[in-house]
């Protein structure tokens, strides 16, 4: 902290948000419909109808760039102010089209980052996350996860066994050009998965300019001992840009607050206040260029490859002893059990403009996924003689061809996904699932109307392994899985209606669509080891049908602004994977849970707000949510319950400022059946930040006083463990940008 | 506008309507109503080579699910609420038991017969998980089963370094280079034909110390063995062996689990 306070410098003005006004400077009225363009983050922003705008980026903002049909663009030097207001002259010369790179659009919500993309999430009103270890997320968007988000990478879906709630995405946001999230469900673009909505993460941009720009990063964080070092580097000369970019990070066991726990009623020692076994090694790597010429438009090639070295809880993969839980003293090591999990994209987007937008991208990925386990037999049989439990190999590739006009796109998405299984813990067989879809949206005067028709096919093969009995002889035959082939329609339309009133901007969407079951709701039958239970899928499921209806609405002044959204949806034939009156035929592993399908109701309501009081500003985000199960009245699975969280940032001096927050949790009155009920938590934090030229420092602290407190949403609550005790994080970020925006 | 509204109306009407009531009460034990009286509420003590019956009985307000009994040994971990055993040598730990039956009606009796090998010897949990037919589950019941075993050999650790095992609180730590002092007996009715105390790395299996206790068939021999943890020995986990033959030829194998650090 002394170190950290002895490099304030009072001469450095920097400003990471800017507010403002644009308007016509021979009238000095408002310009709607303008686009301000942040640097050197890139980030775009719309302004709304009275011309007013708010920017964010996460590093230093320097200078906007603002743009308007029918007036010319202009740069404007930030120069530490907080609010500017901004002039625009009608355009009267012929000027040189101008390429935004970057999508604006009135249902995705910004995500501004912190050091810890979990951090992040966890702080954004509708999302929550769950701690899988660092560079694996699992986005939580009101209240559904898995394979009910669409966790878009570049526009390209990313595969890799999402349905398991342990199975987060390998992404490394440092090497992103921003994240976004799309709430709700029925989002034509985002595919008939996405029925929670998606997180997006932009592909590195071009630069404006010829120039180059070098980003990084690196960090430590007390509490699990986790270190990462990250570098983002683009280099641009008259029409092709190289950009290639890494991060490494090592984490060590997780540190929990907490001397023991329950597991299948066994009471199990926590040593030293560590998960043992839980810590790792993510490694994240990106080489692509741009190539951008007025006659060929802009084509884009990527190469991007994750891997993850991690222990597992030995609690995952069955009931451990209690020596398995005393740890070996160093907090990095990698027991069994383990998994590995690694994922490489090729991916290439071509854009031009005309009279129509062109975009053609191509990808190609694959996603593996290794769990060692010890040995073991479940009930009788021979007792396997490799540590692969199970392993997951999926192929997935993806194109979309998209044209894009003033009144709307069409477009189409085909994707095949091929998946295989192995090891000797069965949970899923080798399965497919293909898609072609065709989607088209157009603008009409009051407002727009879109829709996608799919042809889904999915599929899997069978599986069946030796019954055994009690003196490990063969008596037959245990099928786990029968052969499936289904090729099913779906769709999706949707209704979009802004109403642009005075001093409030407020939109309305309405969307229906389908939604067909996952190849693991259908053919699942086994134990998966990171929800600690039996899961059987039901090859008889038929397609959910939702019908959804969200509204959004913000307004703001000079010194308030508030941002509200809220959702309600139907569900017709609900999947989701509930308890049965079965126990699996297994020992220590409990009830069956099977997938089944029910109607069900869902609605939510977030809220976002900024006061500036003098120097400082007060936040406040909240979100409710609310879903059941209408055939029995009992909330869905893992429903998060209603949070708060309230900060208030003070500037110390010119470029430190501090703040402080208060993260409230209510008690999960809102359960399904057998899920238990869980108490509620107010967490503290607090922030320096510490902004200079070029680059800033960051102390973080999260639950401050190390609070016990159970996520309701984690599976590890299930076994009653807690989720992360306190951690202090100290980064140092520096953006190095030799763009030239004359 | 409006059209909204009325949308939300209806949204909001359907689901009041349609939201369902649900059993979401877990069913439970009604022991009173077991006629014999035999409940697994108690304890269970029972002798190697027998056969146990057990007998409980299980109630819902709507109607039962399922039922399993789950039994195995007690080795390596302690369940909530279960008294502490304290110093346990165990053997024949591979044995168990799962049964799963269904239960039907609001209330029904559920029982178990099982034979207890030879082998066995120590406490086994006894885990009883049943559900209604909702899918409700209850919390386990668990039960300790004791095991006495009259078949093979016994061995019996007394003293540890001048401390009674009976008292360890925490897993055994002994260092590479140490001297660990064994005092104990073994015994069986049938002689003592072998009998031998040997130190494992469980990483590979390796025996890397051993040392065989003299007999002539006595019934029972008081012994106490100075054992040298191998001053090479790698930190790890390690398993304190104990072996014995009977003059019949029945074998047992028990010991218990520490650290070489």
């Amino acid at each position: 902290m002394v170190a950290f306070l002895a490099l304030v410098s009072k001469n450095i003005q920097a400003q990471s948000t800017v507010s403002g006004h644009v308007y016509v400077a021979e009238t000095a009225s408002p310009v709607s419909d303008v686009l301000v363009q942040a640097w050197p983050c890139g980030a775009i922003f719309s302004a709304n109808s009275r011309g007013a705008f708010n920017v964010e980026c996460s590093t230093e903002l320097d200078s906007l760039t603002v743009i308007s049909f029918g007036f010319t663009a202009v740069t404007i030097a930030v120069d530490g102010n907080s609010v500017i207001d901004i002039s625009l002259r009608p355009l009267h010369v012929e000027v040189q089209p101008i390429t935004i790179t970057g999508e604006v659009d009135q249902s995705v919500v910004r995500i501004v980052p912190t050091s810890d993309l979990m951090h992040t999430l966890d702080r954004t009103p509708g999302i929550r996350s769950l701690d899988l270890g660092a560079g694996l997320i699992q986005p939580v968007l009101r209240g559904l996860m898995g394979s009910r988000v669409a966790i878009l990478d570049g526009g390209v879906p990313i595969v890799g066994g999402r349905w398991g709630q342990d199975h987060g995405v390998l992404v490394d946001p440092a090497l992103y050009d921003g994240v976004e999230w799309v709430p709700g469900g029925g989002h034509l673009w985002l595919g008939p998965d996405a029925v929670g909505g998606g997180v997006k993460f932009a592909s590195i941009q071009l630069l404006g300019k010829k120039g180059s720009r070098t980003q990084y990063g690196t960090n430590y964080r007390i509490g699990d001992n986790s270190s990462k070092v990250n570098v983002l580097s683009r280099l641009r000369n008259k029409n092709m840009q190289f950009h290639v970019g890494f991060s490494a990070s090592i984490f060590g066991d997780r540190n929990v607050p907490q001397k023991t726990f329950e597991y299948l009623s066994r009471t199990y020692e926590i040593v030293g206040g560590r998960l043992p076994n839980t810590g790792g090694t993510a490694y994240h790597g990106l080489a692509g260029l741009i190539y951008a010429t007025d006659e060929l438009g802009q084509l884009s090639l990527d190469i991007r490859w994750s891997n993850i070295q991690q222990g597992l809880f030995p609690g995952i993969v069955g009931i451990p002893s209690q020596r398995d839980l005393m740890g070996d003293g160093n907090i990095y090591s990698v027991e069994l059990p383990n998994q590995n999990a690694s994922r490489w994209l090729l991916s290439s987007k071509w854009m031009k403009r005309g009279d129509f937008k062109r975009t053609f991208l191509f990808s190609l990925s694959g996603n593996e996924r290794i769990e060692n386990a010890p040995p073991h037999a479940h009930g009788y049989g021979p007792k396997p003689i490799t540590d692969l439990s199970l392993s997951l190999h999926e192929y997935h590739l993806f194109t979309e061809s998209k044209w894009e006009g003033d009144r709307g796109a069409f477009g189409f998405q085909a994707e095949l996904l091929r998946g295989t299984t192995g090891g000797w813990e069965f949970l899923l067989p080798n399965h497919y699932r293909d898609r072609v879809s065709a989607i088209a949206d157009y603008k009409f005067n009051s407002g727009t109307f879109g829709a996608r028709i799919d042809m889904i096919s999915t599929g899997n093969e069978s599986y069946s392994e030796p019954l055994y009995a009690i003196n490990n002889e063969v008596i037959g035959e245990d099928i786990r899985a029968t052969a499936l082939n289904n090729v099913t329609p779906s769709w999706a339309f949707s209704w979009f209606q802004p109403i642009d009133l005075k001093k409030i901007n407020m939109s309305f969407t309405a969307s229906t669509y389908t939604r067909v079951p996952s190849n693991y709701a259908l053919a699942a039958n086994g134990i998966h080891h990171g929800t600690f239970r039996f899961e059987q899928g039901n090859p008889d499921l038929k397609p959910e049908t939702a019908f959804e209806v969200r509204a959004a609405l913000s307004a703001s002044s000079e010194k308030f602004n508030i941002d509200i959204r809220s959702f309600a949806s139907l569900h017709k034939g609900f999947i989701h994977i509930t308890p049965t009156a079965s126990f699996a035929p297994i020992a220590h592993s409990g009830q069956i849970y099977s997938f089944q399908a029910t109607d069900a109701f869902r609605t939510g309501l977030e809220v976002k707000m900024n006061l500036q009081i003098g120097r400082g500003k007060l936040a406040t985000t909240s979100s409710v949510l609310g879903q059941w199960a209408l055939e029995t009245g009992l909330g869905l699975p893992f429903t998060p319950p209603v949070e708060i969280i309230n900060s208030y940032a003070h500037p110390i001096a010119d470029k430190l400022s501090i703040t402080l927050s208060h993260r409230a949790i209510a008690p999960s009155y809102l359960v399904a059946r057998n899920e238990d009920f869980t108490n509620g938590a107010s967490l503290f934090g607090m922030e320096l930040r510490l902004q200079m030229n070029k680059s800033a420092l960051r102390l973080e602290a999260d639950n401050l006083f190390n609070k016990n407190w159970l996520d309701h949403i984690s599976a590890y609550r299930t076994l009653g463990l807690v989720a992360q005790g306190r951690w202090v994080s100290i980064s140092w970020s520096f953006d190095l940008n030799t763009i030239n925006k004359n | 506008m409006k059209n909204l509204t009325i949308l939300f109306a209806i949204a909001a009407m359907v689901t009041l309507f349609s939201c369902g009531t649900s059993d979401i009460d877990p069913p439970t034990i009604c022991t009173e109503n077991v006629e014999n009286g035999i409940s697994t509420l108690d304890e269970v003590e029972a002798d190697a080579g027998t056969t146990v019956t057990l007998l409980e009985s299980f109630c819902d307000d709507e109607g039962l699910g399922e039922l399993r009994w789950d039994i195995h040994s007690a080795e390596g971990h302690s369940h909530e609420g279960e008294e502490e055993e304290g110093f346990v040598l165990h053997s024949g730990t591979d044995w168990a038991v799962l049964e799963i039956q269904d239960l039907s009606g609001s209330n029904a009796d559920g029982q178990i017969s099982f034979d207890i090998p030879n082998t066995a010897r120590g406490v086994w949990d006894v885990v009883v998980s049943f559900s209604d037919a909702e899918g409700n589950a209850a919390a386990d019941v668990v039960t300790p089963l004791h095991v006495e075993n009259t078949f093979i050999p016994l061995f019996t650790l007394t003293d540890v370094n001048g401390v009674d095992p009976a008292t360890w609180t925490e897993e055994q730590v002994w260092s590479p280079g140490s001297t660990v002092t064994l005092t104990g007996t073994v015994e069986d009715s049938d002689g003592i034909a072998d009998a031998e105390i040997l130190l494992i790395r469980e990483s590979d299996e390796t025996e890397i110390w051993s040392t065989e206790i003299a007999v002539s068939n006595e019934t029972a021999i008081d012994f106490s063995v100075e054992m040298m943890v191998p001053s090479d020995a790698t930190s790890g986990e390690y398993h304190l062996e104990m072996e014995a033959e009977d003059g019949a030829g029945n074998a047992m194998h028990t010991g218990f689990h520490l650290e070489v650090e």
